[in-house]
């Protein structure tokens, strides 16, 4: 009983969100096309000029993000030797 | 082969706001609908992707590699919350065995 409730809540939900978009893009007439200007743009020496000068500090943290949640990951689920036997 | 890289690079930006609208809608439906905690995961990754193709069709149209960038971000993001969601998860099933989440609504208390 209790999960339909949530299923129909979920259609409900995704499908006002889809509906609140296409009503979003259908007053928005006339997109322009997406053309790759410089083609050099996706490059990885282009990506990787971008990622070290400008994105060099959030870069860092990021690893701080990843090491903190490896860290997280394997206290989490290592089993505790104790508990266990 | 010329013209195939001409047809694909005239696409209009509304297709591209309207497939990451669709994929995104197909993540929120299935995080609230699922009750499988596996699934769940699932779903978020279509959200979060559905953000990342957004991110690069712009930085495409907009001639600037800032949003590649943070796509890079947002797959580091994606990959630690995975990997603490899946530790959470693995202890779940270890106190309960099971990974149905209506287990979890004595959190409530």
């Amino acid at each position: 009983m209790k999960s339909t409730l949530v299923k129909v809540a979920g259609a409900i939900g995704g499908a006002c969100f889809l509906i609140t978009i296409v009503a979003v893009l259908k007053a928005y007439t006339g997109s322009p096309d997406v053309v790759l200007k410089n083609s050099d743009l996706g490059l990885v020496k282009n990506l990787g000029k971008v990622l070290f000068n400008e994105f060099l500090l959030p870069f860092e943290i990021s690893s701080v993000l990843l090491l903190s949640a490896m860290v997280g990951a394997v206290l989490l689920a290592t089993k505790d030797p104790k508990s266990a036997a | 082969m010329k013209t195939l890289t001409d047809s694909i690079q005239a696409i209009p930006l509304n297709h591209y706001i309207l497939l990451s609208a669709i994929i995104f809608s197909i993540g929120v439906v299935g995080v609230l609908t699922r009750r499988n905690a596996i699934v769940i995961f699932m779903s978020v990754e279509l959200m979060l992707n559905s953000v990342n193709l957004l991110l690069t069709a712009f930085s495409v149209y907009r001639g600037d590699a800032t949003g590649q960038v943070f796509v890079f971000f947002i797959m580091a993001l994606a990959a630690a919350e995975v990997a603490v969601g899946l530790a959470i998860i693995v202890m779940i099933y270890r106190n309960t065995n099971s990974i149905d989440i209506n287990v979890l609504n004595r959190l409530k208390w």
